[in-house]
């Protein structure tokens, strides 16, 4: 029989002592690599308001619709704990006028986030992501310096046989006729879509790509 | 894609190839979040399961209005540790050897307790990591006990070193055994790291 007092909530992981200086390393990899790209640090709160996440990253998504950990605090809030970092950089990064600053920010993060996912190899209901965020440029060369500097991250661990896979979604200009199109294609094939994206058909049809 | 769209996809793809790194179009990537725009990439590894994505991002160039914010285009991208983790370990990654403890102070005999309590501070406040026993243990469970906590070094004080205001210094890489004074011991250490 479990025994609750001496047993970790299914899905989150001790990161014990032999295991720890692993961690500290990658940890000091991706520190030193953002701050040569000239990218400082921002930690915001592990809870954020509800609201928050259901604008940003989108009601109708998994994440909100299925895997957020949301309680009510004792002062009747809706509060979640953050299932992904830049919805909180970006409210903080409003919150405390560094828009007002000299642009673009870039900011970076270390910590952990939390989703109530299906356990499996590599995935954790408490999991740690490092990321960075270029705001208030739409330079095509800031997203060079990102996505540089996701590929040298794997680099500096020594990562191999590791691919980026690239494309473009489009904007809120073009994106509504692509998303027409889509939808008005797989209306016509509907019967072999999945139960799951039967329904992402309505709100979604583009996240029927990547089912 | 309208053209504007397509104009900041091109010069993406070309700043890529002027920086040979290399990438692969796939059209199927559309992420799982709402604030996406424009660019969006993934980190991709064989061999991790059917989750074979350790990392990715994008442009969100409508986020910050949408949190009632002014327009301010924008890029970002997370990596994630445990899945870093897992492939580095699957791919048998090095990583560097953990720091350890430079030295285990060794109490020979109970006249020298309070002296190697004092000790212990010392040469901590001299910039060392360092550690002592604190079970009584016998001088042969100390030694065991400097061992298994990776000690570099072992300083044994006891009756004698304490009337000779010395500590006899081990080194447990090498056996190497030497007396020396405690303001010695920083510079001994050093040297013998080398």
């Amino acid at each position: 029989m479990l025994n609750i007092l001496t047993t970790r909530p299914r899905g989150t992981n001790d990161i014990l002592p032999d295991e720890a200086p692993r961690w500290q390393y990658m940890e000091d990899v991706f520190r030193q690599l953002c701050q040569d790209y000239g990218f400082t640090e921002i930690r915001t709160p592990v809870f954020e308001h509800t609201e928050l996440f259901i604008r940003s990253v989108g009601e109708v998504t998994d994440i909100v619709a299925k895997e957020m950990y949301t309680f009510t605090d004792r002062g009747e809030r809706s509060l979640t704990l953050r299932p992904e970092g830049t919805a909180a950089v970006a409210r903080a990064y409003l919150e405390s006028g560094l828009n007002s600053g000299p642009q673009p920010v870039k900011l970076y993060y270390l910590g952990p986030m939390f989703r109530y996912d299906r356990p499996q190899a590599g995935r954790y209901r408490q999991f740690h992501q490092g990321g960075v965020e270029v705001f208030g440029t739409n330079n095509p060369e800031a997203d060079i310096e990102v996505i540089a500097l996701a590929v040298d991250f794997y680099r500096r661990l020594g990562l191999q046989n590791f691919e980026l896979h690239l494309n473009s979604i489009g904007c809120k200009v073009c994106r509504p006729v692509l998303k027409e199109k889509l939808s008005s294609f797989f209306k016509t094939r509907q019967k072999e879509l999945c139960l799951n994206c039967q329904e992402r058909l309505e709100y979604n049809p583009l996240r029927i790509l990547d089912c | 894609m309208c053209p504007s769209c397509i104009v900041h996809f091109d010069a993406v793809l070309g700043y890529l190839k002027a920086l040979n790194i290399p990438y692969l179009i796939d059209k199927q990537l559309v992420r799982g979040l709402d604030y996406y725009t424009r660019t969006t990439f993934e980190i991709m590894v064989a061999g991790i399961g059917a989750q074979n994505s350790i990392g990715g991002g994008g442009r969100y160039d409508d986020l910050v209005t949408a949190l009632g914010g002014p327009p301010t285009p924008s890029i970002g991208f997370a990596v994630g540790l445990e899945r870093a983790l897992l492939t580095m370990n699957k791919q048998n990654t090095p990583f560097p050897a953990p720091k350890n403890l430079d030295v285990f102070i060794v109490e020979a005999d109970e006249e020298a307790s309070g002296a190697a309590l004092e000790l212990l501070f010392f040469v901590r406040a001299q910039g060392l990591s360092a550690d002592k026993d604190f079970l009584g243990r016998s001088l042969k469970a100390q030694m065991k006990y400097a061992a298994k906590k990776k000690a570099r070094f072992v300083a044994i004080l006891g009756k004698e070193e304490l009337n000779r205001q010395i500590v006899s210094l081990k080194d447990l890489a090498s056996g190497e055994q030497s007396e020396v004074s405690p303001a010695e011991i920083k510079e001994e250490i050093r040297r013998r790291y080398r």
